[in-house]
């Protein structure tokens, strides 16, 4: 993991740690799904220089979505359209995914570093949906897709003394299933804590 | 190398804000259109004209905007749909004729975008008559008068087949006059209101054939461009008339009636 994550760095400080952001969807996910904690729990190794993060976790968030039923509309074309409206009742929308990113510091002042970075996602979105265009259709799905996209993050990192510091984040993430039909992006604004498992010695600037 | 990451992170940003850049509403009913439905008025020909506004778009421009009416007090989207093709400044209309006079009718407007759709008020509209104003003439009820050739022939209609019947040529009303036969077919069931004879078959609404004995012969149609006036007179009657009904070439007389039958 080590080499992977930092691979032509001779020396990294392991860290592991801990965010939890609000979670605003954002788009055509917004308009279903409303704002959710999320989770994160990752590993990280920084450069002995403290330049470089690179970071390895688990995403997770549950959105309930904004309204219990939906009122959506089917349309038939039969000598002209005609259209009848229906319902849609959605479950949570529950994501777990697993990450990977760099960390660029862009500038740093006394024990507070700012980053910028981004990375890759992928995962598993699950939720159940029913529509109910009664009498002419009624179904009930049950989801349960791969997801794949990628993530920005801008952070600022102070240390609180040689194990822990902690984190304070925006994260922009954007993840589409699979085959391109559903994107679900995401802004989340949130706050971590990270513990050094080795003692911290950051190069000053 | 600066340069480099500068570059990857600021296309990075791009991909990730822009592929879902459609604005989040704060208010989730802000999502869907809204309408009113701002007037259901009956016209003179027994006609109903409903308008409706549109208050708000919603998030994304409208697909359909319609009315639909029932005689239950809440109508559904489906129930006698009339979508709507031309809005003018916000407001659109739609016309339902044919309705029957002592009932009572439910309106309401509705709209829709991709995010879904949203209803408008219901209107309650009863009382729904032709004026007979509009009626072009008055030939006396119970009545038949045939005019041309230097004639005029006015005979008592005795007799209107009550109620109306199905056949296999469509609905049918069998009038009987001294010297006189008179067959109203209607493609659908005739409810109240004005018709237009437009082709003259069975096969379209609605076609009235004239069969005349002694002293004039002959067993004809009404010729296209005739209106018919199907007016309620109680709930279970109607009067029919029409005027100076043009027969078709080589006969050259016009025609003209009213008359009472059980709908």
């Amino acid at each position: 993991m080590f080499v992977f994550l930092l691979g032509c760095v001779q020396n990294t400080i392991a860290q592991i740690g801990f965010n939890t952001s609000y979670s605003k969807p954002l788009g055509d996910f917004g308009a279903s799904f409303g704002k959710a904690a999320s989770f994160e729990l990752f590993y990280t190794q920084t450069s002995d220089d403290g330049k470089i993060i690179g970071r390895v976790g688990f995403f997770h968030a549950e959105y309930k979505p904004r309204l219990d039923t939906f009122p959506v509309f089917l349309v038939q074309y039969d000598n002209g359209y005609k259209i009848y409206p229906g319902s849609l009742v959605y479950s949570n929308h529950k994501e777990t995914s697993f990450f990977i990113e760099y960390n660029f510091r862009i500038w740093r002042y006394k024990k507070v570093d700012f980053f910028i970075g981004g990375g890759a996602v992928v995962g598993i979105v699950k939720n159940v949906y029913k529509a109910d265009y009664t009498p002419i259709l009624t179904q009930s799905v049950n989801n349960e897709d791969y997801i794949a996209g990628l993530r920005v993050r801008a952070s600022v990192s102070y240390d609180i003394n040689a194990h822990f510091s902690v984190l304070a984040n925006i994260l922009y993430q954007q993840e589409t299933l699979t085959d391109w039909s559903s994107k679900y992006p995401t802004k989340n604004i949130g706050i971590g804590l990270v513990y050094n498992i080795m003692k911290q010695e950051k190069e000053e600037d | 190398m600066k340069a480099i990451i500068n570059t990857l992170l600021f296309l990075f940003v791009l991909l990730v804000l822009c592929s879902g850049c459609s604005k989040v509403q704060k208010n989730v009913h802000d999502y869907y259109p809204q309408v009113a439905t701002t007037s259901a008025v009956v016209q003179a020909d027994g006609s109903v004209l409903v308008k409706g506004t549109i208050l708000s778009e919603g998030a994304d421009p409208l697909s359909f905007v319609g009315f639909c009416m029932d005689t239950l007090p809440v109508p559904d989207m489906a129930s006698n749909q009339k979508l709507v093709d031309t809005i003018y400044s916000n407001t659109f209309t739609a016309s339902y004729p044919n309705l029957k006079a002592f009932k009572k009718y439910y309106f309401r407007t509705f709209a829709a975008n991709r995010n879904g759709y949203s209803y408008g008020d219901v209107i309650a509209v009863g009382n729904v008559q032709i004026d007979s104003n509009t009626i072009d003439c008055k030939p006396a009820l119970d009545s038949m008068k045939i005019v041309g050739n230097h004639r005029e022939d006015s005979m008592k209609i005795y007799s209107a087949t009550s109620p109306v019947y199905s056949t296999a040529d469509g609905w049918v009303i069998n009038v009987n006059a001294y010297e006189y036969g008179m067959i109203l077919y209607f493609h659908d069931y005739p409810t109240q209101g004005t018709y237009l004879i437009t082709n003259l078959s069975p096969d379209y609404s609605p076609y009235v054939r004239i069969n005349v004995s002694s002293p004039l012969t002959f067993d004809t149609y009404l010729n296209s461009g005739t209106k018919l006036y199907v007016r309620s007179i109680d709930a279970t009657h109607f009067e029919i008339s029409f005027c100076d009904a043009v027969l078709p070439a080589g006969v050259d007389y016009s025609i003209s009636a009213r008359f009472r039958c059980a709908n």
